[in-house]
């Protein structure tokens, strides 16, 4: 009879602890994919055109890029640069070997005194438009499917250069949904 | 050093301005462009110690298309996202190394489409349980020579972590191979305490596609946006606290190829206080019975008269 009841309380034990540990253990939750925001697409028109640029000079492009949302969601339009062989950008007036690009929207050819460092200077590191930045008359923050946007350049050109060759700077236009 | 300027290297000045001056003007009028397949995916509960594939996971490349009139090279590179770029509280991802696609460089033609396979390795780290991380997988084009411009698109793709392991021998699997568009639903002028059809709104009906080769249970529902995968948009409130959304059908089995035309109705019962507001919702297209749960949304957007 001991010998029973003590194995009775060996077993029950047993399963109190089992249980308790049945208890704590999770299954793996179900994995889900969910596609929240569909296809994203952008368009734009080109050449952009300076014409003739002097050191140390400004010069707004004489044409604009028509940027389209040709997606089917609201857009917003992140802008960046890559900076050529011998010449680095800079979001300031530029020195000997420097130039800076600057980039707005704007339904119409801006004036180069509308274009700010602060706001319009492209850099290398990739921005979001917003209601300031780049912005002109137009901007390039949740640009609406269907919309089109004018972007226009000013090139501020180096005080000074040693490069003979021709160089060549790359503006990358990237939409994000939203 | 090519002849036509070997003569003008005595006049390293008018050099630099001919350089640049022919640089813009060489080409004659174009368009180029770049369109994707994902603009944002959120995936719940993947597990640490484990590698995944999207197109594995879910049948979910990311395509990518040249939608311009000359041929491009495209690069495909995962990026960490910037602060400003965070969505649902998620954290950027902590090392590049989780994420890759592939190929990562290719070329494309004219309206080209390319597949390109989105992956997600997570590390064998348990302080990773519960948490949730953001990368961007950048599609972008090098500009050709003597182009100013480049292109984009910037894939979102947030990302949970479960808090148990993966079950040994699991390779979960699902299939996403259908399309709901259109994928933005812009309900303008509604007048409170009137039934509209959604159909009013459409130029397009909305349409569920199933673009694989096998049958798949589909079943459609609108979410609210706590109950859902989305982002609410700023300005806006959700529109089932405010309104009653119905569609029909709800639940259909599709062939492969096989499309289905969806109805619903919205109505915003008689408020004053509604005037002026604006309210968003999702309908999600969700494929069942299959291991891995996936669904598509199309965002509706209200705005009350």
């Amino acid at each position: 009879m001991q010998k029973s009841l003590k194995m009775l309380a060996v077993l029950a034990a047993a399963l109190l602890v089992g249980g308790s540990s049945a208890a704590w253990a999770a299954n793996p939750a179900t994995i889900s994919v969910t596609v929240t925001i569909q296809n994203l697409s952008v368009s734009a028109t080109g050449p952009i055109a300076f014409g003739t640029v002097v050191a140390g000079s400004e010069t707004v492009s004489g044409s604009a890029s028509t940027v389209t949302n040709d997606g089917n969601v609201t857009e917003t339009y992140s802008l960046s640069l890559t900076n050529p062989a011998s010449w680095t950008a800079v979001q300031a007036a530029p020195a000997a070997e420097q130039y800076a690009l600057l980039a707005q929207f704007n339904s119409a050819a801006p004036t180069a005194a509308s274009f700010t460092y602060a706001n319009h200077a492209l850099s290398t590191t990739s921005t979001a438009s917003s209601g300031t930045k780049f912005a002109g008359n137009e901007t390039g923050l949740s640009v609406a499917a269907a919309a089109t946007r004018s972007l226009w350049f000013r090139f501020n050109a180096p005080t000074s250069t040693a490069v003979t060759s021709q160089q060549s700077i790359t503006v990358t236009v990237t939409a994000a949904a939203g | 050093m090519s002849t036509k300027w070997s003569h003008l290297c005595r006049y390293p000045m008018i050099v630099f301005v001919v350089a640049l001056g022919m640089l813009c003007l060489s080409s004659n009028a174009w368009a180029g462009g770049l369109r994707c397949s994902v603009g944002e995916i959120v995936i719940d509960n993947l597990k640490i110690a484990q590698a995944y594939s999207l197109m594995t996971l879910a049948n979910l490349p990311l395509s990518v298309t040249n939608t311009g009139d000359r041929p491009v090279r495209v690069l495909v590179d995962a990026v960490i996202p910037g602060s400003g770029e965070l969505r649902q509280g998620a954290e950027p991802i902590p090392n590049l190394k989780w994420a890759k696609a592939a190929p990562a460089s290719f070329e494309l033609a004219p309206q080209e489409t390319r597949l390109v396979e989105m992956f997600l390795t997570i590390p064998d780290d348990e302080s990773l349980f519960g948490k949730k991380f953001q990368v961007t997988f950048w599609s972008h084009t090098l500009a050709l020579e003597g182009d100013l411009l480049a292109y984009g698109l910037n894939s979102r793709v947030i990302f949970t972590i479960d808090r148990v392991r993966e079950a040994a021998g699991v390779a979960p699997t699902g299939d996403l191979s259908i399309s709901l568009l259109p994928s933005e639903i812009i309900l303008d002028n509604v007048v409170s305490g009137r039934k509209y059809r959604l159909e009013e709104f459409l130029q397009e009906p909305l349409v569920v596609l199933n673009t694989s080769d096998r049958s798949l249970s589909v079943e459609l529902r609108v979410l609210g946006l706590e109950n859902s995968a989305a982002t609410l948009t700023p300005g806006y409130a959700d529109l089932l606290n405010a309104a009653v959304m119905t569609l029909s059908p709800t639940k259909l089995i599709l062939d492969p190829g096989e499309k289905r035309t969806i109805v619903g109705t919205v109505l915003f019962p008689k408020k004053e206080d509604l005037k002026g507001k604006q309210f968003m919702c999702v309908i999600s297209a969700a494929v069942v019975d299959l291991p891995v749960q996936t669904q598509i949304y199309s965002r509706v957007y209200a705005h009350v008269k």
